[in-house]
Formats: structure tokens, C-alpha cells, sequence
């Protein structure tokens, strides 16, 4: 009888706990915190005004996401419905973020450059993911996940970063 | 005195000490409650601001700490919430999940430790105020802050604002108790003010006429309770008005303070002594054995007052007449006592002055008799109870009528007939002299004019002045109407003047006499030789007649100093060119004498009485002048 919201709450601090003592899968844990973290970085981005009344989160490569996607699903964010899709190579039309899976990482170059001006937050927990270019940069550093923002991709995608992420990232990468 | 007026006035004071406590604690009691509301409006409103306080910091720290929340960034979370330590009214800030579970915690220890996570128990504690405020982010909701604040800042402020308070309650209390024992002191003072204008006459310091009532109420009451005597003494000074006049008024209040202490000196301490106004003062003497006694005391008092007074190194001479009553003899109530004791005093008056009269019963008959007349005498004009005598003037040797002299009567509708004897002093003491002299004057005048009219001989008429009627202003006109509306010659009119009447004031009479004879009329001086004649003003009144009084002319001629008088006044007449008139003769011889005298003309029962009109009339035309 618990409700759907009740259902990702708990889940997602199951996921959170479970980051703490260990208790679950470390895959799974990750794999949900993951998608946790991947909700908040959009919570706190914003896109230009418009769009489809969906928003959606695409997933490139492997499933890193798991069971979070199904979380994430449920959830809403900036008044709209999430979607989460795995996609293929040119398939990114109509992803408003785009999770790059470490897997890959030699592609996250090309893939940042060929979607300039797309709109798209480019995610990605491959090592050295921002410097790559994708604008955040997710990596697991001991029990904790850290990140990275590239703020000058962002810029580039016609995103606004919230200076309280920025606050909250390991560093900040404004190459030129 | 004093002491006197100090007992009385203490006897008096009513003591407002417990109205002014009472009135007092009623002001403490409103202050304190409005003190109590202000305290608690006070804390009402510190409670406010420290809730609006609380409110814009969980507002702004909830902003802060929306990513570290979101991100489960514990740390930032912290370091955010330490922030919080600027402000000293938070005691804990605590920020829970949307589930509800701590997600950071800082505890603001007393000792500025370093921040200690730790669950706390939901529900503040009594000194503690709690505002909660849920974060969100664009719509998501993040979790929820919860900052705890301590009230002991609060406390301390209340009992800041208690205490000022308080004080300025105090101060309050203090300044009214002055204002309000200020306030009391003054209606204090213009209460004993006006008890001592109710009670004391100022220019004497001795009771008034309202504090002589009740004390002589008291007297009374006690006296028949007690089964002793009341002696009241009335004193009216006899010729006060004239040392005011002729010395003022500031002389005369000197002479009324000087009167005061001199009765004081005689009098015994229980005894009461008042001014009742003007010249009058009243002494009520309590346990005395008899009449006797009080007579003693109003003699005494009499005495002391015709000493002479020093005034302005003036001396002045002033007497009094004192009426005694005796309370139970000579009244049943104190209205009575205070009735029949002026009786007396107006006895003593009548009977010379500077004397003392205890009240008799047939004075009170006389007074009775007196009031009678003088309310008759009212109505007598109204009623044509009024009636004028005439009695003959002759011209003895001539054998002729000369004139007739006017003589008032009056027929009382109960008393009958009463004399002018009786009843003129009381016109001229209630003043109807005036109206009843000029209905004289104004009859006579047309009497005379008729006689005259009727083709006989013209006849003078002589008509007797009063001296109210010479002091009235008014009298100059009362007669030039009289003679215009009878249209008699004025020089038929004759007025009567008494010596004592031109005496009294001779400036004034001067200036009467002499605006009199500018309308022709005649003057005579009537009963001549009887007062205080001084020549030289003989000389300077414009008369024409002298009167001689029939007191000389009785016995006349045996009695050789009556035959001297009379024929010394009608030497002195013929000097001065005056016109002798001798009444009251009753006899051949004596008519004979006069005549052989020199006197012009003579008036008596010898010719006729006094007659009314129409008899005079006949007796006339009859012609016999001489009585059978």
C-alpha cells in the first residue's frame, strides 16, 4: 500500500544508506545513487524555456543506471513527467540529458562536440569525463561520489548551471 | 479666639487620611494592570519578532543548504548551519529529509563548542520556540529546517521591560500621591476657609449670625435636656452709624473689633459671643442660675462698651442698649427667644439707650400692637382709613380767622381710633411717612383751596413735616404738586418743621429749607424752644413763624417763667421779623396775655378743637370764634 512517491523516497534512501554501510550490492547502490545524483544535477540546471511537456534522460552505452532508472521514472522534474530511454549512436534528439556511460569514454569528445547546441547535459562517470568535455563528471571516491562540472560546455549547450552545484563540485573546469 | 476657632475647626474636619489611602490603591491597582498588559502585549510582540526572526533565517539558511541537502552533502550542510552561530537567540538548527529523518544538526552550546549532530526530541521545550520551514527547489521538495530558539533572550528583555516598567509604576505612584495629597491639602485648606467664612464674621473674629443659630440650638437643646437656663443678650450699638459716617467706615470697623475684645474681657470662657451684622452683636449665656444673674452680665457689658474709644487719636463715644431673654421663662424655641429678646432691646432703646431690659410680656403685646400698626397702616391709604382735623389760627385782637393747621387720624377698622402720637413714629420708622405725608399735603392743599374757592376769606394752611420727609429728595416736587394740582397760592401753604429736625443734619435742612421758601411756601418752627435752639442758625433759616410750644403757654399768665419765655420768644420773633404762633391755649387769659404780648396769632380749644372738614366748615360760617 505504499504509493509510488513514498516508494522512490525510500528507495532512494536505501541507496543512500546503503552508500554508508554497505549493506546492499555495491553495484546496485552505485548504480542508484547514480541516478540520484543524475535527478539533482537536472534539479539544479536549467534549460532554455520550451521544449516537449516530457523530460527526458537518455542513457548511452552500458546500463549503468539499473534499477535507478525505474526510480527515476517515477519522478517529475521542472513540472514535467522523466523518461528514461536507452539510445544509440544518433539517436539524441530530444534527450534533455544525456548519461554517458563509462564505457564510453573514448567516444565522449565526439559525442559532446556533435551535440553543441542541442540543449543536452551531457553526464558521464568515465575517469576525467569533464575534462573530456561532458559537463559534469561523475566519479566514486571512496564511500562518496564527487563531481566535476565543465562550465564552459555547459555554456556552450545553453545551460545555467546553479551556483549551489558549482558549490558542491570537487572542481570547476572553465577551459577555454 | 483663636484657639476657639482652632477647636471649632478641628471639631469640623473630617479626616480624609483612609479616602486618600483607598483612592491611592485604586490607582496602584489600575497601574498594575495596565502595567500586566503592557507586559504581556510586550511578550506578545518580542515572541513576534523573535518568530519572524527565526522564520527569515530558516528562509535563508533553507536556501543555502538546498544543494548540500539534495546531494546528501552532510558536510556542506554543516558548515552551512554553523553560520548560524552569529546569531545568539538560535539554540539548535536541525535539517530533516523529506522522510523526516536528521540530516545535519547543530547544537549552539554555551561554551561555543563545535557543533555536535544529535538527534533532539521534536517537541521544543517550554523556554525554547521552534520554527520549522520546508525547503524546496524549483518545485521539488528537499526537506525541512528546523531552528530551535532559546526564549531566555526573550525572558531577559520581558524582565528588562518588568522592571522599567515597575519603576515607572512606582515613579507614577509617587507622583500621584503627591498630586492627590497636594489636591487634598488644598480642598483641606478652602474647607477650613470656608467653614471659618460660614462660621466667623471676618472684622471681629467672632461667631456670625449662622453659627449664633446653631449654637443657640445647641443651647437650647442642651437646656432642655439638662433642665437649665439660656440667657441670650442682644446689644445694638446706639449711634454707630454716626462714628462711620463721620469717621468711615475703616474707624468704625476698628470700633466693632475694639467692642469685640471689650465683651470677650467680661465675658467667661463657656460663654458664646457673635456679630449677628452691622451693629449687633449677641451673647448667649448658658447655666445661669436666674434673671438676675444675666442682668449682672448685660449691665456689665453695657458698661464696657460707653467707655470712650480711641480712634485715630479721635475719641468716640458709643452706648448700647441690650435686650436680655431668658430660655425656658420667656420663649418655648430659640426663633422666640431671639424674637422677644430684640423686643427688649428695642424696649432699652425706647426707653433712652446705653441700658439693659429684660424682656417682659407686655412689651410683646406692645410689639404685637406695633406689628398690627404697622401692617393697618399699609392698607390704611388703600382703604380711605385716613382722615385730616383742621383746628383754627386765629387773629385774637382782629377777631378773625387766620388759617388752620392740618391734623392727621386715623380710624383703625379693630383698634378704632389711634393717635398720631402712635402711630407716626412707626410710619416714619417703616418709611410710609413718605406716601401718607404726601397725601396730607396734597389734601390739605385742596382743602385750603376750596375754602378759599367757596368766596369766604383765603386762609392759610399749615401742615407738619416730618424728618424723612425733609431728608426725601422727592419732597421738593411731592409739594409743587401739591400746590399746582390744588392750585392753592403757595404762600397759603404753610410747613411745620421740629427744631430737632433742622438740628439733626443743618447743612442739608439749609439747602431744603431754602429750595422750599423759592416755591413761596411759608416755614414755622414748631414747638419752639423745647430743643437745643442754637440763635445763630435761627438767624440763618429762611422762617417765617415760630411756634410756642403749649408747654409755655399752660398756666399762662401765673406762671411768671412761662410768661417770661413766651414773651421772650415773641421778642426774639419780632427781632428776627418773624410771626408768632402760640398753641394749646385754652383760656380767656391766656389768650388775653399773648395777644397783649404780641403774639400774632393763637390756636386751642378756646376757639374750637381740631375738626374734620365739614364741621370746620360750619363752626366758620357760624363765626362764633370763641368757645362758650
Amino acid at each position: 500500500m505504499v504509493n509510488s512517491r513514498a516508494l522512490a523516497r525510500w528507495l532512494a534512501f536505501a541507496l543512500l544508506a546503503g552508500t554508508a554501510d554497505g549493506a546492499h550490492s555495491q553495484s546496485a547502490t552505485e548504480a542508484e545513487l547514480k541516478a540520484a545524483y543524475l535527478f539533482n544535477f537536472a534539479l539544479f540546471v536549467e534549460w532554455p524555456q520550451g521544449g516537449p511537456p516530457t523530460f527526458t534522460i537518455c542513457q548511452h552505452g552500458t546500463d549503468t543506471l539499473g534499477a535507478g532508472a525505474l526510480a527515476l521514472a517515477r519522478r517529475t522534474l521542472h513540472g514535467k513527467a522523466i523518461t528514461v530511454r536507452n539510445v544509440a549512436d544518433n539517436q539524441f534528439a530530444g534527450c534533455d540529458v544525456l548519461y554517458i556511460s563509462s564505457s564510453e569514454k573514448s567516444r565522449i569528445r565526439a559525442l559532446t562536440s556533435s551535440l553543441r547546441g542541442m540543449n543536452v547535459l551531457t553526464v558521464s562517470d568515465a575517469p576525467g569525463a569533464a575534462r573530456d568535455g561532458a559537463t559534469i563528471g561523475l566519479s566514486v571516491e571512496g564511500k562518496k561520489i564527487v563531481f566535476e562540472v565543465n562550465i564552459a560546455e555547459a555554456r556552450k549547450s545553453n545551460l545555467v548551471i546553479s551556483a549551489k552545484l558549482l558549490d558542491l563540485a570537487r572542481s570547476v573546469l572553465d577551459p577555454p | 479666639v483663636i484657639k476657639g476657632i482652632r477647636h471649632f475647626l478641628s471639631a469640623h474636619r473630617r479626616v480624609p487620611v483612609r479616602r486618600e489611602i483607598l483612592s491611592l490603591i485604586s490607582v496602584g491597582i489600575a497601574l498594575l494592570i495596565a502595567g500586566a498588559l503592557l507586559t504581556s502585549f510586550q511578550y506578545w510582540l518580542l515572541r513576534d519578532s523573535l518568530r519572524q526572526d527565526l522564520s527569515v533565517q530558516a528562509r535563508i539558511v533553507g536556501d543555502h543548504v538546498q544543494a548540500a541537502l539534495a546531494f546528501q552533502d552532510k558536510k556542506a550542510a554543516e558548515e552551512i548551519l554553523v553560520a548560524l552561530r552569529a546569531s545568539e537567540s538560535i539554540a539548535a538548527s536541525t535539517i530533516l529529509d523529506t522522510d523526516g529523518n536528521v540530516f545535519a544538526h547543530y547544537e549552539q552550546k554555551a561554551d561555543g563548542a563545535t557543533p555536535v549532530p544529535a538527534l533532539r526530541a521534536a517537541r521544543p521545550r517550554r523556554e525554547e520556540m521552534q520554527v520549522e520551514h520546508v525547503i524546496d527547489y524549483r518545485g521539488t521538495r528537499l526537506g525541512t529546517i528546523r531552528l530551535t530558539a532559546s526564549l531566555h533572550q526573550t525572558y531577559i528583555r520581558l524582565a528588562v521591560f518588568v522592571a522599567a516598567t515597575l519603576v515607572t509604576l512606582a515613579m507614577s505612584m509617587i507622583l500621584a500621591k503627591l498630586l492627590v495629597s497636594g489636591t487634598h491639602k488644598n480642598v483641606k485648606r478652602a474647607e477650613e476657609r470656608l467653614d471659618y467664612l460660614a462660621h466667623f464674621d471676618p472684622i471681629t473674629n467672632l461667631y456670625n449670625r449662622h453659627a449664633f443659630n446653631e449654637r443657640l440650638d445647641f443651647a437650647i437643646e442642651r437646656s432642655q435636656r439638662f433642665g437649665s437656663r439660656v440667657a441670650l443678650l442682644l446689644l445694638d450699638l446706639d449711634n454707630f452709624k454716626t462714628v462711620n459716617d463721620t469717621l468711615g467706615h475703616q474707624a468704625g470697623d476698628v470700633l466693632l473689633k475694639t467692642v469685640a475684645q471689650r465683651l470677650l474681657l467680661k465675658l467667661r470662657r463657656g460663654d458664646t459671643t457673635c456679630r449677628l451684622g452691622g451693629d449687633e452683636f449677641a451673647v448667649i449665656l448658658e447655666n445661669i442660675p436666674d434673671g438676675h444673674q444675666a442682668e449682672v452680665v448685660a449691665q456689665k457689658l453695657v458698661e464696657c462698651i460707653a467707655a470712650p474709644f480711641k480712634l485715630d487719636s479721635q475719641e468716640a463715644f458709643v452706648t448700647a442698649s441690650c435686650g436680655i431673654g431668658l430660655f425656658p421663662e420667656h420663649a418655648d424655641s430659640a426663633a422666640n427667644l431671639i424674637r422677644n429678646t430684640d423686643i427688649a432691646m428695642y424696649h432699652a432703646k425706647e426707653a433712652g439707650k446705653n441700658i439693659a431690659a429684660m424682656f417682659r410680656g407686655e412689651m410683646n403685646k406692645k410689639a404685637a400692637r406695633r406689628i398690627d400698626i404697622e401692617g393697618g397702616l399699609r392698607l390704611a391709604l388703600e382703604r380711605d382709613e385716613l382722615e385730616l382735623y383742621f383746628q383754627p389760627k386765629m387773629d385774637f385782637r382782629r377777631k378773625r380767622l387766620m388759617g388752620a393747621e392740618a391734623l392727621l387720624r386715623w380710624r383703625h377698622p379693630e383698634h378704632g381710633f389711634i393717635g398720631p402720637a402712635e402711630f407716626i413714629p412707626v410710619a416714619e420708622d417703616c418709611g410710609l411717612i413718605i406716601p401718607i405725608g404726601a397725601w396730607v399735603l396734597r389734601t390739605a392743599c385742596m382743602q385750603a383751596a376750596a375754602w378759599n374757592r367757596e368766596g369766604r376769606d383765603a386762609i392759610g394752611m399749615s401742615v407738619n413735616v416730618s424728618a424723612l420727609q425733609i431728608k426725601d429728595p422727592e419732597f421738593i416736587s411731592i409739594v409743587a404738586d401739591a400746590l399746582s394740582l390744588s392750585a392753592l397760592p403757595p404762600h397759603r401753604l404753610e410747613l411745620e418743621l421740629t427744631e430737632s429736625i433742622l438740628m439733626e443734619d443743618v447743612q442739608s435742612s439749609l439747602v431744603m429749607l431754602r429750595r422750599l421758601r423759592g416755591l413761596g411756601v411759608h416755614l414755622s418752627i414748631d414747638d419752639f424752644g423745647t430743643g437745643f435752639s442754637s440763635m445763630s442758625y435761627l438767624k440763618r433759616f429762611p422762617i417765617n413763624t415760630l411756634k410756642i410750644d403749649q408747654s409755655f403757654v399752660a398756666d399762662l399768665p401765673a406762671d411768671k417763667e412761662n410768661a417770661g419765655i413766651s414773651q421772650a420768644i415773641i421778642a426774639l420773633a419780632h427781632t428776627l421779623n418773624l410771626k408768632t404762633v402760640a398753641e394749646g391755649v385754652e383760656t380767656a387769659s391766656q389768650a388775653e396775655f399773648l395777644s397783649s404780648s404780641g403774639c400774632d396769632y393763637l390756636q386751642g380749644y378756646l376757639f374750637s378743637p381740631p375738626l374734620p372738614a365739614s364741621q370746620f366748615t360750619k363752626w366758620w360760617d357760624k363765626g362764633e370764634y370763641i368757645a362758650s
